[in-house]
């Protein structure tokens, strides 16, 4: 005959109250990493000559897996948002110079955000003093890319600017476009290019179209890009590197200057992303002294195999 | 001269009509005067939509700009041509009191529905193939249209005999709507679009003006093509008198509208506005010029009403107007975002877009150098209206005395019917070019404008206008009067002002302006003066604004033509547009290949200043942007510098290479330094001048 003892009660409930509360504690851990990852490479393993309809089709397949893979943009668009897409449109260059964001990636990205629920999805950046605007934006093909897709081209008034106080290390104030601060998600779509400053731009370096009084960051480039990212608080970068431009950049405008990488990377690690692209420019991302320092200001880590990856060939 | 004083008994002043005035000369009901003002307005309005439509199509989408504006709609192009056109043409029915409303306005309508799908139809799309031939079509539909019109008013008011209401006035009318409602449509639909051709005519009234057609010939011998359709004008001035004046001028029409409002015909202003032998200077400046011209020095042109206008429209009349819809827009924006949403100025937007869009079509607006002095030089003619009506064609237009000239014995004659005169003096008082302004004076047809006032304000039919032959002497006319002696003198006077225009070092060649920058394909500068007329066509369409009017820097000879001035705009890599609008070829038509290699000067490297040499700082902004490719004309080279501390870094600092550098000044223009910037462009270098060569070249040189 069995009594029911006090002792057995309180261990009971005891390994009761573990069992209910360590489901939902372990269930992230066994189950996020089917899930989403933080980062995801799509590298293209098929055949290496491409003609211009098949790298369109590529480029279009490997933002798909990419952002796919780190969970699709239902994990960062609700349903009504209003969304912009941040392109590297920066200067009067055709795609294939690879002078600004491959117009498909970024196309495939407006596409996304509507499929997730986005109620406007709005495509600018704020091109290079001295290039004009207009012409850039026609050049890169994006407009013609986007618009048929139903989002909005946004021309970036000069006059609209606004001296935000973003109190960095390097920048305490400097003019933004309010537009793109007041949206619910900025999706950071650059390209990898080679910069004769800070070495490389790609992710950190796209913030550069967000403000006014460009020329004047170049003297305060280290802490300078790392401010703006903090300020902007990145929480979704794609990383186009169809093309990229490992020299002569960032205008470029030399054909054979450009190096055809064909791959897309996805990620809510700015720094790590940035580090990808730096490898794939041919560079040591520790040597990149922008990408070092944002990594010090806690943006990120260099190290972005340590993260949840996922690598994808796509074929 | 004082007016003849009315004789006691004679028949009073009646303006509604005399008792038993036959209609003997021509048509006194028929608004001629009115209709003239409305031929004035559109032709001020074309004037005004060519002098909008110069800016650049490449720069300049407004469907990829304006987001939500897009070509207007059928819908909107009838609701905008619409009123518009309605009130205009309304104003010119309302001529006499005698019109009827209602069948105007059905017939207005009509006219206006048939149209539109006309003109939409008609207008052919920039980018075609056949653009050109089409469009010549319509131009010349146009003008034939236009030359009937004014044929069938002339024989309205010539000696025909015709009852009122004849079966011409509802053509005249019909004609007058149907090129009011193009125009309307013109300045409506005329999108600029992706392209780097401009839009071929916007150089036609300049082609029309035979003082630059003769002040070119004479100064540059040579003649573009383009410019002898201003013969069709001398056609039009031998058979009809200064109609141009009169009827096509914009200059004239603003001023006669300023006299009508500055002056207005009160019995109290006649004395005033009599002929007066002082309307003979604009004879001898016309032949002070002519003489210079043939010196090789186009003055002339400068003075030219239409490049007057062109000029100051397109320096200041347009940016004063595109700022004032721009700086409240900018006003809405506060100067910190904190907190505060930025919807004010994107509930604007709209209305800012419109005129952005649709009026300006530029997407800022333009600031010029020495806007304030053709802005006061251009106030200060209109305001002289006021002490003599039409002041400037009365007394100084060199246009109106060349016209003057070849009106001497017109075809088309005012005659008086001595019978029906009460010498009342009413005409007079309308007349705005003093040809006969009191009741003793005979008609003098060089001062004539043919703007029909005198016979629309005669009650008594006493007034009209007849064919005569050359050769006949009735109806009589004065001739100019213009004295062997001043005439002379005129010729002296301009040979005398010859070396004081020339007189610097500079227009001697033995020095160059380094501020002096010429645009891309410009002439060497002596061809390039006697060619230039200063009309301002390059420095409207000059994309970047970089195109501004010289004051000093090319010498009082120099006054207004076009210069770089890279600081505010720099002269784009893959822009021709300047040479592809200049009406007398001042700057050459280049090939876009061979423009990219034409230097206009150097951009040179003030090492005091530039960051990384002075102040050990990187920047390189000015390498990032050197259009030059596939090898830019700046480059940067590492140097290892020491900081404050001692400790070793390494800047980037710029240089340039004279070889490939053509001076499009785009690295001053962005660099950081916005007073005085640490890389300038200098005229040397340039490729129209051997003798302003630092450098020895290779063999790339245009000019050996």
């Amino acid at each position: 005959m069995s009594e029911f003892s006090r002792r057995d009660f309180m261990v009971g409930s005891a390994a009761g109250m573990l069992a209910l509360g360590a489901g939902p504690l372990a269930a992230p851990a066994l189950f996020a990493r089917e899930k989403a990852a933080d980062m995801a490479i799509a590298r293209w393993k098929g055949p290496k000559e491409l003609d211009t309809a098949a790298l369109k089709k590529v480029a279009v397949q490997l933002t798909e897996k990419a952002i796919e893979a780190i969970g699709g943009l239902k994990r960062f668009v609700k349903k009504g948002d209003v969304v912009w897409v941040k392109p590297n449109i920066g200067w009067e260059r055709k795609p294939e110079t690879a002078g600004n964001t491959n117009p498909d990636v970024v196309a495939t990205i407006v596409r996304l955000c509507f499929d997730a629920g986005a109620k406007t999805v709005k495509v600018g950046d704020n091109p290079v003093r001295g290039q004009v605007t207009v012409k850039a934006y026609e050049l890169s093909g994006i407009p013609a890319a986007v618009r048929e897709l139903g989002a909005d081209v946004v021309f970036l008034d000069r006059n609209r600017f606004r001296d935000t106080a973003i109190n960095g290390e390097g920048i305490k104030r400097i003019p933004m476009y309010p537009d793109i601060l007041e949206c619910d998600l900025v999706i950071n779509v650059p390209v990898a290019k080679h910069h004769r400053l800070s070495e490389v731009t790609i992710c950190m370096k796209n913030y550069l179209g967000v403000i006014e009084n460009r020329p004047l960051t170049h003297q305060v480039f280290v802490p300078g890009l790392a401010d703006l990212t903090r300020f902007m608080k990145p929480r979704i970068c794609v990383l186009d590197a169809v093309r990229v431009l490992p020299k002569n950049g960032p205008s470029g405008g030399n054909l054979a200057d450009v190096k055809l990488t064909t791959t897309v990377a996805a990620g809510v690690d700015i720094v790590a992303l940035d580090a990808l692209g730096a490898e794939l420019l041919g560079r040591n991302p520790k040597d990149v002294k922008t990408i070092v320092s944002g990594e010090k200001a806690g943006l990120g880590k260099i190290d972005y195999r340590s993260l949840a990856l996922r690598e994808i060939a796509v074929t | 001269m004082s007016p003849r004083p009315r004789e006691k008994g004679t028949v009073p002043i009646c303006r509604n009509g005399p008792e038993g005035a036959s209609h003997k000369w021509g048509l006194s009901p028929f608004p001629g005067a009115a209709i003239r003002r409305g031929v004035q307005i559109v032709f001020l309005l074309a004037f005004m939509a060519l002098v909008l439509l110069a800016c650049l199509r490449p720069y300049w989408d407004p469907k990829l700009a304006a987001q939500s504006l897009s070509r207007l709609s059928w819908a909107q192009g009838v609701l905008l041509a619409a009123p518009a056109s309605l009130v205009l043409v309304g104003w010119l029915l309302a001529g006499r009191g005698r019109l009827r409303w209602p069948a105007a306005i059905v017939v207005l309508s009509l006219a206006q529905i048939a149209w539109l799908p006309c003109a939409y139809r008609l207008l052919p799309d920039w980018k075609s193939d056949d653009f050109p031939k089409r469009f010549s079509g319509l131009l010349a539909v146009q003008i034939a249209a236009l030359l009937v019109f004014i044929g069938l008013l002339v024989i309205g008011h010539s000696g025909l005999e015709r009852k009122p209401g004849a079966w011409f006035r509802w053509p005249y009318r019909l004609l007058q709507i149907a090129l009011a409602l193009l125009l309307l449509r013109l300045v409506v639909l005329l999108r600029t679009s992706p392209g780097w051709d401009p839009v071929p005519w916007l150089g036609s009234f300049f082609a029309a003006d035979p003082l630059i057609l003769l002040m070119t010939w004479l100064a540059a011998h040579a003649v573009p093509l383009v410019l002898l359709w201003s013969l069709g004008v001398i056609a039009a001035t031998i058979l009809l008198g200064r109609v141009f004046c009169g009827w096509v001028c914009p200059l004239g029409t603003i001023h006669a509208a300023a006299s009508r409002l500055l002056r207005p015909a009160k019995p109290g202003h006649a004395d005033r506005d009599h002929w007066s032998p002082w309307q003979r200077t604009k004879y001898y400046v016309l032949i002070g010029l002519l003489v210079m011209a043939v010196f090789g020095v186009h003055w002339g042109a400068i003075f030219d009403p239409l490049v007057w206008l062109y000029r100051t429209t397109t320096v200041t009349i347009v940016p004063a107007a595109w700022w004032s819809v721009e700086d409240p827009w900018i006003a809405a924006a506060p100067a910190d975002a904190s907190g505060l949403p930025s919807s004010l100025q994107r509930a604007i937007d709209p209305a800012y877009h419109v005129f952005r869009d649709n009026v300006f079509l530029e997407p800022h607006p333009g600031a010029f150098l020495g806007a304030g002095l053709i802005l006061a030089l251009f106030v200060g003619m209109v305001l002289l209206n006021a002490y003599r009506r039409r002041f400037w064609c009365r007394y100084l237009c060199p246009l109106g005395a060349l016209l003057g000239v070849f009106s001497l014995r017109p075809l088309l004659r005012r005659a008086t019917q001595r019978e029906n005169c009460n010498q009342c003096g009413l005409c007079g008082m309308a007349c705005h070019g003093a040809a006969a302004a009191s009741p003793g004076q005979s008609w003098r047809p060089s001062e004539c404008l043919g703007c029909l006032n005198c016979t629309d304000a005669c009650t008594r039919d006493a007034l009209g206008f007849q064919w005569a032959s050359p050769l006949r002497k009735e109806p009589a006319t004065v001739g100019i009067g213009l004295s062997r002696r001043a005439m002379v003198g005129a010729a002296l006077g301009g040979l005398v002002a010859l070396p004081i225009l020339r007189i610097s070092p500079q227009s001697r060649g033995r020095t160059f302006n380094p501020d002096l920058i010429r645009p891309p394909g410009a002439r060497p500068e002596r061809e390039f003066l006697a060619r230039c007329t200063g009309c301002g066509l390059c420095i409207k369409v000059c994309p970047t604004g970089g195109l501004q009017p010289a004051l000093v820097e090319a010498g009082l000879e120099g006054i207004w033509t076009p210069r770089l001035v890279p600081q505010l705009g720099f002269c784009d890599y893959e822009c021709d547009l300047c040479g592809q609008v200049c009406p007398t070829q001042a700057i050459e038509r280049l090939p876009l290949e061979e423009k990219k290699q034409f230097r206009i000067g150097v951009a040179v490297i003030d090492v005091t200043r530039c960051i990384p040499y002075a102040y050990g700082r990187n920047c390189i902004t000015c390498e990032e942007q050197c259009p030059a490719l596939p090898n830019k004309a700046i480059y940067a080279l590492d140097v290892d510098i020491q900081d404050e501390t001692g400790q070793k870094k390494q800047v980037k600092q710029p240089h340039v290479d004279p070889e490939r550098c053509i001076g499009c000044g785009k690295c001053e223009n962005i660099c950081p330094y916005r007073d005085r910037p640490a890389i300038r462009v200098s005229s040397a270098n340039e490729s129209r001048h051997p003798k302003n060569q630092p450098f020895q070249r290779g063999e790339d040189s245009l000019y050996g």
